[in-house]
């Protein structure tokens, strides 16, 4: 399948809806409870004690502007972007806590799902890469011009 | 080019935002973090009533028919080598413990919730802190957790959970 054919467009768009669905519902449980996600980052036992609270404030709303923009179509591509670099650095946190030994909730959905960290969990993070890739490397859809395009076409 | 550049200034907007989303809602506090937490023996955050236990004191409890050990360790990790006579209770319910675990725990006048070393005790700690909330007196942490316990030669037995419900 070419990805700017017809049926490419779809996949790409899909592939949107896919990664900003599951950012939004990854981010507003963080965003309501930040000491949550903030306990979840440093059982990863990764970064220094000063960065976690300013993380667990702002990663949020970065993972919320992605999903935002990929919803919408505004900088769909770099949005796409973005997300491949989190859920890469996403799946190596979780991979070095399970080579580590670590056993520790995932924390990706906040306190409202929890989930041991797997390598499942690091899998369904390159499963989320590879959509975020197809948006990121494949055509630009805008759906604006998309409706105008099929409403015309239903006039005539 | 264009999708890098698009990327900028996704991460500059989301950057911007984070930022006075920190500045007027808070930074959250971090939690105590250092030796304490890979020695599996720091203070368990927002549970104070939950106290931790070292491997001796365990031990001592072990043969104590009051006193309930209860592995926060997945079923296979249970299975592969356990305190002995303890109770596996996987730390993967969904955020609860179910209320027949509960019920049965309130029986025991003390209860040792114990995992891996590792995890500064993810597991155990917030097994510890659901039976506390959930009205259970005496709730404890082992310290070292199941490495520690094997390492000091403690009574252990392998194979599936005899008092599971």
């Amino acid at each position: 399948m070419k990805l700017d054919s017809g049926a490419g467009r779809v996949a790409v768009l899909c592939a949107r809806a896919l990664v900003a669905g599951v950012f939004t519902w990854a981010a507003i449980p963080k965003l309501v409870d930040p000491a949550q996600f903030a306990e979840s980052i440093a059982n990863y036992h990764l970064l220094p004690t000063a960065v976690i609270g300013p993380l667990a404030a702002g990663l949020p709303v970065l993972e919320l502007v992605v999903a935002v923009a990929l919803l919408v179509g505004v900088h769909a591509r770099g949005a796409a972007l973005v997300a491949i670099a989190l859920l890469v650095v996403f799946a190596g946190g979780m991979a070095q806590a399970i080579l580590r030994g670590i056993d520790l909730d995932c924390g990706c959905f906040g306190a409202a799902t929890r989930a041991q960290v797997t390598w499942w969990s690091v899998g369904r993070n390159a499963g989320l890469s590879v959509a975020a890739s197809v948006v990121a490397f494949g055509p630009e859809v805008d759906l604006r011009r998309l409706f105008a395009r099929s409403s015309s076409a239903a006039k005539t | 080019m264009k999708a890098v550049a698009q990327a900028i200034r996704v991460l500059i907007v989301g950057a911007a935002l984070g930022v006075s989303v920190a500045v007027v809602r808070g930074v959250p506090a971090t939690p105590t973090d250092g030796p304490a937490a890979t020695t599996c023996s720091a203070p368990v955050p927002e549970h104070p009533t939950i106290r931790w236990i070292t491997q001796e004191d365990a031990r001592a409890l072990v043969n104590d028919a009051t006193v309930t050990f209860v592995d926060a360790r997945p079923r296979e990790q249970f299975q592969g080598g356990h305190v002995a006579g303890s109770l596996s209770v996987p730390f993967d319910h969904g955020g609860g413990v179910p209320a027949n675990i509960v019920e049965m725990l309130r029986g025991a006048r003390t209860v040792v919730a114990y995992c891996d070393t590792s995890s500064g005790c993810a597991a155990s700690s917030r097994l510890a802190g659901m039976l506390s909330v959930a009205g259970l007196a005496d709730v404890r942490v082992l310290e070292g957790g199941m490495p520690a316990w094997l390492d000091h030669g403690y009574p252990a037995e392998a194979g599936s959970c005899r008092l599971c419900p």
